[in-house]
């Protein structure tokens, strides 16, 4: 598998769910 | 095969009776029937968001697209995931807060009320809008109905499946209305989810495991060589169309009305976790099974590879009651997304064109206007299920209708109405004239740059002119038009208290 494969099919949707769980905690701090 | 009709007569009994279950309490009145009583919850909300946005577009379309072009189609995906986990974390606290304190029941309503509609122009174009994009919309998703129901039973008539669809699908929406359909989406996530990602897993598995497919997958790719092979990234443009696809999410009505229904506004920042998890794997998983159908088999063995890639998975990997189940997801993909589209429709015309601009002083009772809505839930049904079934007669193919009319849709509502949107929550300055312009020059500019051959000659999605042209003309019009009055009032009832 080359990078960019790589990239598209496995590092992009990890970093999504990191930023969902980012948001949901940045967000539930800001309200506190 | 009969195992198979079973699995799948089972999931539309259940949609039915919830349908029949809800039927009472949607009929008190349209924010019951429109809305559910804005009583959802943050799963119902987060489930129903992903689902209604994702219909046979990634079921059949992004499956048998990537069966056929391969790795480069994942392009499509991470726009509007991203899109609407920012959409679920910022716009839609402020969009349902502002919406619960002006009684806004419809997308149209939101519009009306932030720049007070007085005329009721922004009304009419925007529910024509609405009506013209959806009717295509809901008719490709009839039409993929139609494509399953082909191949599972060997119908040969077209009217048949249509019909079939169009009649399941209005029953349980005419019936219970918006609470009945976010119930079924919730139902239909789970499906989808198991049917995106345990398919993929079968299939590369039934392929020899991962590894044996990929080398499958490889060999393939280098006999067709350069970096539109099937392994390869695509082009720079091709990479910027897919992610654009994003930038459709803040301006599809069927997305937006969720984030109104929830029951209380704090609890969007779990639909937003819950609804990203499920859009990442739905997206993904899609990709993926049009990978290893591609690993699986050979494009010339199928006989309408683009759209049939998944029902021939199902059928072929799985014991009959199994292949149901995963049947009953496709099935789900485009019920969840056709349901939540019609009743945007109904809505528009009955509230917004007839109740509040034709006969404004004189209201329906409640239990009329549910019924006149539900009279027009049938119609659309019956227009988009024509419309469906026309195309087909005209020749065209269901990978045109599934994946080219899909997207002209999504890019066209996405134009219009994102763009005003946005800046309507967080801009004082922008005005009821530019909305106007926004919303005609975003639904112009997608049209005419599919119909005057741009897209096919530079191979730039419609979306990306289309909403830099609504944009600009929200931008300037507001601009050049008189600064809105009492503008920080409605910006404060966005806010929370």
């Amino acid at each position: 598998m080359t990078a960019g494969t790589a990239l598209i099919l496995v590092v992009v949707p990890l970093l999504i769910l990191v930023a969902a769980v980012v948001g949901y905690v940045a967000l539930g701090r800001q309200r506190r | 095969m009969s195992g198979a009709i079973l699995g799948l007569a089972l999931y539309l009994l259940i949609v039915v009776l919830v349908g029949v279950l809800v039927s009472r309490r949607a009929g008190r009145n349209i924010g019951e029937y429109y809305l559910g009583g804005r009583k959802m919850s943050d799963f119902v909300v987060a489930l129903s968001a992903v689902v209604s946005g994702r219909s046979a577009w990634l079921m059949m379309g992004v499956v048998g697209a990537t069966f056929v072009y391969g790795v480069r189609m994942a392009w499509f995906i991470p726009g509007y995931v991203i899109a609407e986990l920012l959409m679920f974390l910022f716009a839609a606290p402020r969009i349902r807060r502002f919406t619960e304190a002006h009684d806004d029941v419809t997308f149209i309503d939101y519009f009306a009320s932030r720049f007070r509609d007085r005329s009721g122009a922004l009304r009419v174009v925007a529910a024509v809008i609405i009506a013209l994009f959806f009717t295509a919309y809901v008719g490709a998703q009839l039409k993929a109905g139609q494509v399953m129901f082909g191949v599972l039973f060997g119908w040969t008539s077209v009217l048949d499946g249509i019909l079939l669809m169009a009649v399941i699908v209005g029953f349980y929406t005419i019936l219970g209305g918006f609470r009945a359909v976010s119930i079924t989406d919730a139902i239909q996530a789970l499906l989808m989810i198991v049917g995106l990602v345990v398919l993929p897993v079968v299939g590369f598995i039934a392929a020899g495991g991962p590894g044996a497919a990929w080398d499958r997958l490889s060999l393939v790719a280098a006999e067709e060589g350069s970096s539109f092979s099937l392994l390869g990234l695509g082009s720079l443009v091709g990479v910027v169309s897919g992610l654009s696809i994003g930038l459709g999410s803040p301006g599809n009505p069927h997305i937006i009305v969720r984030y109104m229904s929830i029951d209380r506004p704090e609890r969007l920042r779990m639909a937003a976790l819950v609804g990203t998890v499920w859009n990442v794997l739905l997206g993904w998983g899609a990709v993926y099974t049009g990978l290893a159908a591609r690993a699986l088999y050979s494009p010339d063995l199928l006989p309408d590879p683009n759209n049939e890639a998944f029902v021939h998975m199902a059928l072929d990997l799985f014991p009959s009651l199994l292949a149901g189940v995963m049947l009953a997801a496709l099935l789900a993909a485009i019920m969840s997304t056709a349901d939540s589209q019609i009743l945007v429709v109904s809505s528009s015309l009955t509230r917004d064109l007839y109740e509040k601009t034709i006969r404004p002083d004189r209201p329906l009772a409640p239990r009329s206007s549910v019924l006149l809505g539900r009279w027009i839930v049938a119609i659309v049904i019956l227009l988009a299920g024509f419309l469906s079934w026309f195309t087909s007669l005209q020749g065209q193919t269901v990978f045109k209708t599934v994946f080219s009319y899909v997207l002209l849709a999504w890019a066209g509502l996405g134009a219009s109405f994102g763009p005003p949107l946005l800046l309507s929550l967080y801009w004082r300055r922008a005005t009821r004239a530019g909305a106007l312009a926004s919303f005609v020059s975003g639904a112009l500019g997608c049209i005419l740059w599919v119909a005057l051959g741009l897209k096919a000659a530079t191979g730039i999605h419609e979306i990306l002119p289309g909403t830099a042209l609504s944009l600009l003309l929200m931008v300037v019009v507001s601009l050049v038009t008189r600064p809105p009055e009492r503008v920080a009032e409605l910006m404060a009832s966005m806010k929370e208290r």
